[in-house]
C-alpha cells in the first residue's frame, strides 16, 4: 500500500507543549481523521504537512518520495484552515482572481459550480459571510482544484448538519474519483458526524500518536461493553473507559481482554469510532472516570 | 503570469499595499520629523550637534518602529490566516520574488531622487555647503540603497526557516538610522535656521516622503518574502 504522507522523527516544540511523532504513515486513497483533544497537536501536524509551518525537526515525505520543495507537492495539496484565510474585503470575484493566480490547477468553472451548490452569495464580501459560509468558500476553493491530497483543519465544526453530510459526500466522491490516488486528511471533534467518511484514524493525545489504524481494524481491536451496575466494579479494571450510572455502565476494552469479562452480566458490542477515540483519549489522559 | 503584471500581483497578494496606509505613514513621519526639526532650532545653540544627531536618530528609530507596526497591522499580522493561504501555493514565492526584483529598480530611482532633493534643499538652507557635502549626501544615500538591498537579500536567505519577521522589522529602522537618517540629520543641523526655516522644514518633509517610499518598499518586500513562505514558524 502506498502512503500519501510519511512522517519520521517529527518534533515540533512550542512554549508549553511538544508534538513528537517518531513515525506516522498515512495511507493513500483513503480519508484519514486526526482526532484529539484541544491542544493535542492536530493543527500543528496538519500545518506541518501542508507546509505552512516548517519550523520542526524530522522529515515529511509526500506521495512516496516527494518533499515539499517539489512544486508538484504544493500543486497537489489543497488546504483549508479552521479560520477563513481569505481577505475580509474580498468577494467571489477576487477569490477567483487570486486562486487563479496562485494555483495552476484551479478550475474557475468548477469553483462557481460548487459555490452555487453551496448557495454562497457572490455579491457579499468574506467579512459579511457567516462562519459556515466562510468554510464553504474555502472548501469550494480547494475542491475546485485538481489535487491528490486535501488537508482540512476542522472542516465540519462551523457547518450545519446538512452541510456536514454534503461534505462527507464530497470527500467520498473526491476519493472515488482518484481511483486510489486521492487522499483526504482532516481533523475533527465531530467524530460521529465524520465517522461515515473516515477510513483511517489517527488519535493524538498530548502531542503523541496514541492510536492509529484503519477504522475497521480499530473496531476489531476494541470492544464496547455494557453491563449491569452489579458487575461494574469487577469489569472496570479491564476497561479503557468507563461511565456508570444508576442503572448500569458502559465502557471500552481491548478485544483480547473480552475473555476476562466472561461470567459477568455484560453485553459486548462493536464500538463506534467516537467511543474508541474517547476511550483512548481518556486512557492517555489517565481519566477513567 | 499571463494576465497580471507584477504590481498587479502585489496588489492582489499583499494586503498592505493600500494608498491610505501609505499616506498615513508618510504624513505621520513627516510630522514627527518636522517636530524634531523645530526642536533642533529651539535647542541647537545649547546642545552639541552629536547629541542632537543621536537624539534625532533615536527618535527616527522609534518613529519607524511605530510606523512599521501600524503599517503592517501589528507585528503579529504576518502570522494571520491570510499568510497561511499564500503559503499553500507553489507560485507565491516565484511571483513575489519577481515583484521584489522589479521593485529594486524603483527603489534605485527613488533613492537617487532623494539624494538630489536632499542636496538641493540642504544647499538652499545653508549657503556654506560645499562639494564635499554634496558628494557625502548623494553617495551616502545611494550607498544606503545598495547596502539595504544587499541586506534584504542576505536577510531573506539567512533568516529562512530561522527567524521571525518581527526581527526583520525591528532591524529595519536601525539600518535606516545608520545609513540614511544619521547623515541627513547631521547635515541638516549644519543648516542655518536663519536662512530659511520653511525651506529646511520642507526638505525634511520631502526627505521623509522619499524615505518612506524606500522604507515602505522595503517593508513590503519583507512582507512579500514572509507571505511567500520565506519565513516559517
Amino acid at each position: 500500500m502506498n502512503n500519501c504522507v510519511e512522517i519520521k522523527d517529527f518534533i515540533k516544540k512550542r512554549k508549553n507543549y511538544e508534538v513528537n511523532i517518531p513515525k506516522l504513515q498515512i495511507p493513500e486513497g483513503f480519508a484519514t481523521a486526526f482526532i484529539g483533544e484541544n491542544g493535542a497537536g492536530k493543527t500543528t501536524l496538519i500545518d506541518a504537512i501542508a507546509g505552512i509551518d516548517l519550523s520542526y525537526s524530522g522529515t515529511i515525505k509526500y506521495f512516496s518520495d516527494h518533499t515539499l520543495t517539489d512544486k508538484y507537492v504544493r500543486e497537489n495539496i489543497g488546504y483549508t484552515s479552521s479560520v477563513s484565510y481569505f481577505q475580509p474585503h474580498w468577494k467571489m470575484r477576487q477569490i477567483i482572481e487570486v486562486c487563479s493566480l496562485l494555483f495552476e490547477n484551479f478550475d474557475k468553472e468548477k469553483f462557481i459550480e460548487i459555490c452555487q451548490k453551496f448557495k454562497l452569495p457572490d455579491n457579499k464580501s468574506v467579512a459579511q459571510l457567516s462562519d459556515g459560509n466562510k468554510m464553504r468558500l474555502m472548501l469550494a476553493s480547494v475542491f475546485a482544484r485538481q489535487t491528490r491530497l486535501l488537508l482540512m483543519d476542522e472542516p465540519a465544526s462551523p457547518l450545519d448538519p446538512v452541510m456536514r453530510d454534503c461534505l462527507c459526500e464530497m470527500i467520498q466522491q473526491y476519493i472515488a474519483d482518484g481511483n486510489g490516488n486521492k487522499s483526504v486528511c482532516f481533523s475533527t471533534h465531530n467524530i460521529s458526524d465524520m465517522e461515515m467518511v473516515t477510513d483511517y484514524a489517527v488519535i493524538i493525545s498530548g502531542g503523541n500518536v496514541a492510536e492509529c489504524g484503519f477504522v475497521e481494524d480499530l473496531k476489531e481491536k476494541y470492544i464496547a461493553v455494557k453491563g449491569e451496575k452489579s458487575c461494574a466494579d469487577a469489569a472496570k479494571k479491564f476497561l479503557y473507559s468507563f461511565s456508570g450510572g444508576n442503572y448500569g455502565f458502559e465502557g471500552i476494552c481491548l478485544s483480547e481482554d473480552a475473555d476476562k469479562l466472561a461470567g459477568m452480566d455484560v453485553k459486548l458490542e462493536t464500538p463506534s469510532l467516537h467511543q474508541i477515540s474517547v476511550a483512548v483519549l481518556k486512557k492517555c489522559g489517565g481519566d477513567l472516570s | 503570469m499571463k494576465n497580471h503584471t507584477m504590481m498587479e500581483c502585489l496588489k492582489l497578494i499583499s494586503p498592505d499595499c493600500g494608498k491610505k496606509i501609505y499616506i498615513i505613514e508618510t504624513a505621520g513621519l513627516a510630522v514627527l520629523q518636522i517636530i524634531l526639526l523645530l526642536a533642533f532650532f529651539k535647542t541647537g545653540t545649547d546642545v552639541s550637534e552629536i547629541q542632537l544627531t543621536t537624539v534625532s536618530s533615536l527618535a527616527f528609530v522609534f518613529a519607524e518602529i511605530v510606523i512599521a507596526y501600524i503599517s503592517t497591522g501589528g507585528f503579529a499580522s504576518g502570522k494571520g490566516s491570510y499568510t497561511i493561504f499564500l503559503r499553500t501555493s507553489s507560485k507565491t514565492d516565484k511571483i513575489l520574488r519577481s515583484a521584489y526584483k522589479a521593485d529594486e529598480i524603483r527603489r534605485l530611482i527613488i533613492s537617487f531622487f532623494i539624494a538630489v532633493l536632499n542636496f538641493t534643499f540642504t544647499a538652499s538652507c545653508n549657503s556654506d555647503i560645499n562639494i564635499i557635502s554634496l558628494i557625502y549626501t548623494s553617495v551616502f544615500s545611494i550607498f544606503s540603497l545598495y547596502i539595504s538591498v544587499s541586506w534584504y537579500v542576505y536577510t531573506v536567505r539567512r533568516l529562512e526557516k530561522t527567524y521571525e519577521i518581527t526581527l526583520v522589522m525591528l532591524s529595519l529602522p536601525f539600518v535606516y538610522m545608520v545609513l540614511f537618517n544619521l547623515p541627513i540629520s547631521y547635515i541638516l543641523i549644519h543648516a542655518s535656521p536663519n536662512d530659511s526655516g520653511l525651506v529646511c522644514a520642507l526638505s525634511i518633509v520631502i526627505a521623509a516622503v522619499g524615505e518612506k517610499l524606500i522604507l515602505r518598499s522595503s517593508l513590503k518586500n519583507t512582507l512579500v518574502n514572509y507571505y511567500g513562505g520565506r519565513y516559517y514558524g
